[in-house]
């Protein structure tokens, strides 16, 4: 118990902490529908998508987050309108547009070499600064999110599970799916700052995968993907703390482990099972 | 049942809602608590203070040799970059932010050079960590692309005296190089600097030992640019020119009277890429110039150092320590082995 409490005591832990549990609950609830949608890669890319937008808002002086936000929505837009309009799949949408905006990131970087560093500590932020502001703009960010998640829950779940059928009940499915890209964007431009997009990458998939292998349901599983990704940022600070690990890998190593002990922990019991009704259909 | 589910969900959310934000509110304020109590227990140390060392903790592994020469056994001084490290991605653990959280005196590079770190070393500083920022203390040198070399020549190094008014209070670190510690001679501004900041933040050290320390280490510094100045005498005048892979050396060539020809990557950082004009353009300014070597840091890969010496012809790729001290027991290991090693290369590459 003295191994939790005395990780917890510095100020910044605490903060990483709080800081790293509103970023699980931002990217459980729009996590979950990325999963379910087979969004995950879209997540990935988006995250690459946003450098051109932060490179150009520090060059032109605005603020990084509005800059990355636009880009998102600018990058989440264009594959939309690419998978409609053209005859290829989403993913390859996706990757066209990931290039495009990573290339164009670097080009707007290395043309005006001098600001670099701004643009790569704004990607990469760390758990560990994460600071007072730092959390209450997550905050902000998260609350909008959770109040569009209630709002949006029926839309979803039609685009979810019903897209053919989603015309038909009324529910416009290509507005619902707009909305759904933005909100991802918006919790990726909320974390990302704060935590690293690492680590928001890991909380993005890996607590929903793991919680869509226990529970069926969509509620379900955000409330499963919370407790793990909780328990996830908590035992890799910890961890981080005592044994000198970089700590927003750690965090995201943890999600991503969980999901392969679940599994394997499903597989056990189904060999387990099978092995006893075998058994018990040879002994009839 | 749709409708019954939605609502137990936003029940659900609500509470979490509360819950979040009453824990937010609860860490703020024992954040708060927290800190005054450990400014109090520092302060507590300060007075009984032959009981326990202060602690220095520093970020690169550079500035870590010369702060502990600096301040002799009067601190415990400890350095977070492990020798080798590449400061401009580095990422620290939880354990050595603890240590940097918790240092009576935090000393870093500044000028964004430790950008893995970046974020911590803001939050350190709103947590009210004392912090040394060592480019506060030397004249910096803007690192505006690469193109604008030519007008270095002019401000020479005769005017290092008269610097300390410019740059204090300025915090705007957007185009300054942070590579000072390519010149021994800001090094040593940088010691003299630490020194008397020393002096005036804790009074309660011995001063005399202090300053014996660094005097003595002073004295080494200034010698060891003598003995720079003398190695690079080998050189000829119109030799007297570096390309680069990163743009390091523009403390360096301001301080020896070196022309920076140009530099494969135009800054450091992680994200820049050469573009294929820039590289042609240096085979071009090699050929005219007639460069005998290129130099390399050893501390990251020199591929593209290999295919301009290639593309240039008969030149050799040199590596030199640039951003981080060597392993224990190589040429570069302490920061003034490092130092010479490099005059003594950059000599040898371009005297023949």
């Amino acid at each position: 118990m003295d191994f939790l409490i005395d990780a917890f005591q510095p100020a910044f832990m605490q903060r990483a902490l709080v800081g790293g549990i509103i970023a699980v609950v931002a990217t459980s609830l729009i996590g979950t529908w990325i999963v379910l949608r087979g969004l995950a890669f879209l997540g990935d890319a988006l995250a690459h998508g946003v450098i051109p937008g932060i490179a150009i808002a520090i060059l032109w002086g605005f603020s990084p987050v509005i800059g990355a936000f636009v880009s998102a929505l600018v990058m989440s837009g264009l594959v939309t309108f690419v998978s409609n309009r053209a005859p290829v799949r989403d993913d390859t949408a996706i990757g066209l547009l990931f290039v495009g905006m990573l290339a164009l990131g670097v080009l707007i970087v290395s043309k005006s070499g001098s600001f670099a560093t701004d643009v790569t500590s704004i990607l990469f932020g760390d758990a560990l600064g994460i600071t007072a502001d730092d959390i209450r703009r997550q905050l902000l960010y998260t609350s909008i999110l959770l109040v569009c998640t209630v709002l949006f829950y029926r839309p979803f779940m039609v685009l979810t599970f019903n897209q053919d059928k989603a015309q038909t009940l009324g529910m416009r499915p290509r507005f619902s799916q707009a909305v759904l890209l933005a909100l991802l964007s918006l919790s990726i431009v909320a974390s990302f700052e704060a935590i690293g997009t690492l680590l928001v990458f890991g909380l993005l998939v890996a607590p929903p995968a793991t919680a869509s292998l226990l529970v069926r349901r969509v509620p379900g599983i955000m409330v499963v993907s919370i407790l793990l990704g909780v328990l996830a940022v908590t035992a890799g600070l910890v961890v981080s703390f005592h044994y000198g690990t970089a700590g927003g890998a750690t965090m995201a190593g943890f999600s991503v482990l969980q999901f392969f002990i679940v599994l394997m922990g499903k597989e056990l019991i189904k060999t387990f099972r099978k092995r006893k009704s075998d058994s018990i259909a040879t002994e009839v | 049942m749709f409708y019954n589910f939605r609502n137990r969900f936003s029940v659900l959310l609500t509470v979490f809602i509360a819950a979040i934000s009453l824990f937010a509110s609860a860490c703020s304020s024992s954040d708060s608590s927290s800190s005054s109590a450990s400014s109090g227990s520092a302060s507590s140390s300060e007075t009984s203070s032959s009981a326990e060392k202060l602690s220095i903790v520093v970020t690169t592994n550079i500035l870590g040799d010369v702060i502990e020469n600096t301040v002799g056994d009067l601190f415990d001084v400890e350095t977070i970059m492990p020798s080798g490290a590449d400061p401009h991605v580095f990422q620290a653990s939880a354990q050595q932010v603890n240590q940097m959280m918790e240092a009576d005196l935090l000393v870093v590079n500044g000028a964004n050079f430790e950008e893995g770190l970046v974020d911590v070393i803001a939050a350190a500083k709103s947590d009210g960590v004392m912090i040394f920022e060592a480019i506060d203390f030397v004249e910096a040198i803007e690192s505006d692309g690469h193109d604008d070399h030519d007008d270095h020549d002019e401000e020479g190094h005769d005017d290092h005296d008269d610097h300390d008014e410019e740059g204090h209070d300025d915090h705007d670190h957007g185009g300054i190089d942070p590579h000072f510690f390519t010149d021994p001679a800001r090094m040593a501004d940088v010691v003299e600097g630490f020194t008397a900041y020393l002096a005036e933040n804790f009074p309660a050290i011995d001063q005399d030992s202090l300053l014996a320390s660094s005097n003595a280490y002073l004295g080494e510094l200034n010698s060891l640019d003598a003995e720079v100045e003398q190695t690079l005498s080998s050189i000829p005048e119109e030799s007297r020119e570096l390309i680069t892979n990163h743009a390091v050396f523009a403390y360096f060539a301001d301080r020896y009277d070196f022309e920076v020809l140009g530099s494969i990557i135009p800054s450091s950082s992680t994200l820049d890429n050469a573009s294929a004009k820039d590289i042609n353009d240096l085979v071009s300014v090699i050929r005219d110039e007639n460069v005998s070597a290129i130099f390399a840091d050893a501390s990251s890969s020199g591929t593209l150092a290999e295919v301009l010496a290639g593309e240039a012809g008969d030149i050799q790729v040199v590596s030199l320590f640039t951003e981080s001290l060597g392993e224990a027991g190589s040429a570069g290991s302490t920061y003034i082995d490092m130092i010479r090693t490099n005059a003594e290369l950059i000599a040898g590459g371009l005297s023949n």
